[in-house]
């Protein structure tokens, strides 16, 4: 049977930075990031929303620089390209415009 | 870049004139062409089908509830001739929409399988043949409900990807009569089932396309399978990520561009759990070499060293 130790993970603020950054980039809110630590963390001891927000957004800068040398290298290989367009800015026209696949 | 498909969006349209206007002032000779997807052609066409079959029905059960209203009658011994002659004109309404729907099934049949590869025997489709066809089937494809299929249909970039495969085709193997048997032997080794078949020809058919091939044949045969199996008619893998994008949409409140880079890179970089291109993750199925694959290591990496990591094998390519 294994101790209790040996199954906890240990939740530094640089493997909570990580978690929270693979969730957003999986698709889960900023809120339910903060809702998850809330639960594996002790009381107070959880990110605040504001900081999760900051983590990822320096994260989310990174990618970006990391992205530019992939995207030229990608480029070279690409023959064929399917294309669509959808809106990520204002108040979500796509809902109503952009059909669902 | 040689090729996009899309629909038929003028943004997109606009935006990959640009990209070819782009090209000629750098006097860059890379052909772009543009296709239009089959996709969005399919899905509006099964709409209006749809609707068309709705509409039967209804005629259909108006029909069944005037015999009902003749029968009644009779059963109460009062004189039925008014509301048979209306039954006998419900139905013959009924027969007349059943008719007309199948007609538009069958029409618009014929139109998608003229953006199929190949025709029912295993030969090659090309584009003049599938444009008569797509012609033939829209004389029974009217009124306007049928009219942005028809737009679609219409629209040479409907039929694009068969040029362009008959040009890459020529290209991986000049020699006509090779061309055809290696395209018809993968034909028949990727074709669905439809059905039971006469035997005979069965074994003849399996005994070609099964038949051990010589080291010429064999390359040639992978030359016209590389065209034929990268030929693309529909954007169905962007539907897919748009659909996953929707869903994330609705979790967060804005999207901005770096939101969208993170996203970006989690998912090219994202190992596949199941399908054909199950235990790979998309950089990897394009070709990328990279010292590693795990998301969050490659967002820790400097960009600059990554550049010179890749700089040496886009030499290679």
């Amino acid at each position: 049977m294994s101790r209790p130790s040996e199954l906890s993970v240990v939740c530094d603020p640089a493997k909570l930075r990580r978690v929270a950054t693979v969730a957003f980039a999986a698709g889960v809110s900023l809120r339910q990031i903060e809702d998850v630590f809330e639960v594996l963390l002790p009381a107070g001891r959880g990110p605040d929303h504001s900081t999760i927000g900051r983590w990822v957004k320096d994260e989310a800068v990174k990618a970006g620089q990391v992205l530019v040398p992939l995207d030229d290298a990608c480029a070279k290989t690409v023959l064929n390209l399917a294309l669509d367009e959808i809106f990520s800015e204002g108040t979500r026209p796509w809902s109503g415009s952009s059909r669902r696949a | 870049m040689e090729f996009a498909v899309s629909d038929a969006a003028k943004g997109i349209a606009s935006g990959l004139a640009g990209v070819a206007r782009q090209r000629r002032a750098a006097d860059d000779a890379t052909p772009l062409a543009q296709g239009l997807d089959l996709f969005h052609t399919a899905h509006e066409a099964t709409g209006v089908l749809s609707r068309a079959w709705r509409g039967a029905e209804a005629a259909w059960a108006k029909a069944e509830a005037s015999d009902v209203r003749v029968a009644t009658s009779k059963r109460q011994g009062l004189d039925a001739r008014g509301v048979a002659k209306a039954a006998a004109a419900a139905w013959r309404r009924a027969v007349r929409a059943l008719e007309d729907v199948e007609g538009q099934e069958m029409a618009w049949r014929r139109a998608r399988a003229a953006l199929d590869l190949f025709d029912a025997e295993g030969g090659l489709n090309d584009r003049s043949r599938a444009e008569a066809e797509i012609a033939a089937a829209l004389a029974n494809l009217v009124g306007p409900e049928w009219k942005t299929v028809g737009n679609f249909l219409r629209d040479r970039r409907s039929t694009a990807f068969l040029g362009r495969m008959h040009e890459q085709l020529e290209e991986a193997e000049p020699r006509e009569e090779w061309r055809l048997a290696m395209a018809w032997r993968w034909w028949g080794r990727h074709r669905r089932s439809t059905g039971p078949a006469d035997p005979r020809l069965e074994l003849i058919e399996a005994v070609a396309w099964g038949r051990p091939l010589g080291q010429a044949e064999d390359e040639s045969y992978a030359r016209v399978s590389a065209v034929l199996a990268g030929t693309v008619r529909a954007s169905s893998a962007v539907e897919g990520m748009n659909s996953v994008l929707r869903k994330q949409q609705s979790n967060h409140k804005r999207m901005t561009q770096e939101m969208l880079d993170l996203k970006r890179l989690y998912w090219n970089s994202h190992r596949l759990k199941a399908g054909k291109r199950k235990d790979s993750c998309p950089y990897q199925h394009l070709g990328l070499r990279l010292p590693s694959f795990d998301f969050w290591e490659l967002l820790q990496t400097d960009p600059g060293q990554l550049t010179q990591d890749l700089s040496g094998q886009k030499d290679a390519v």
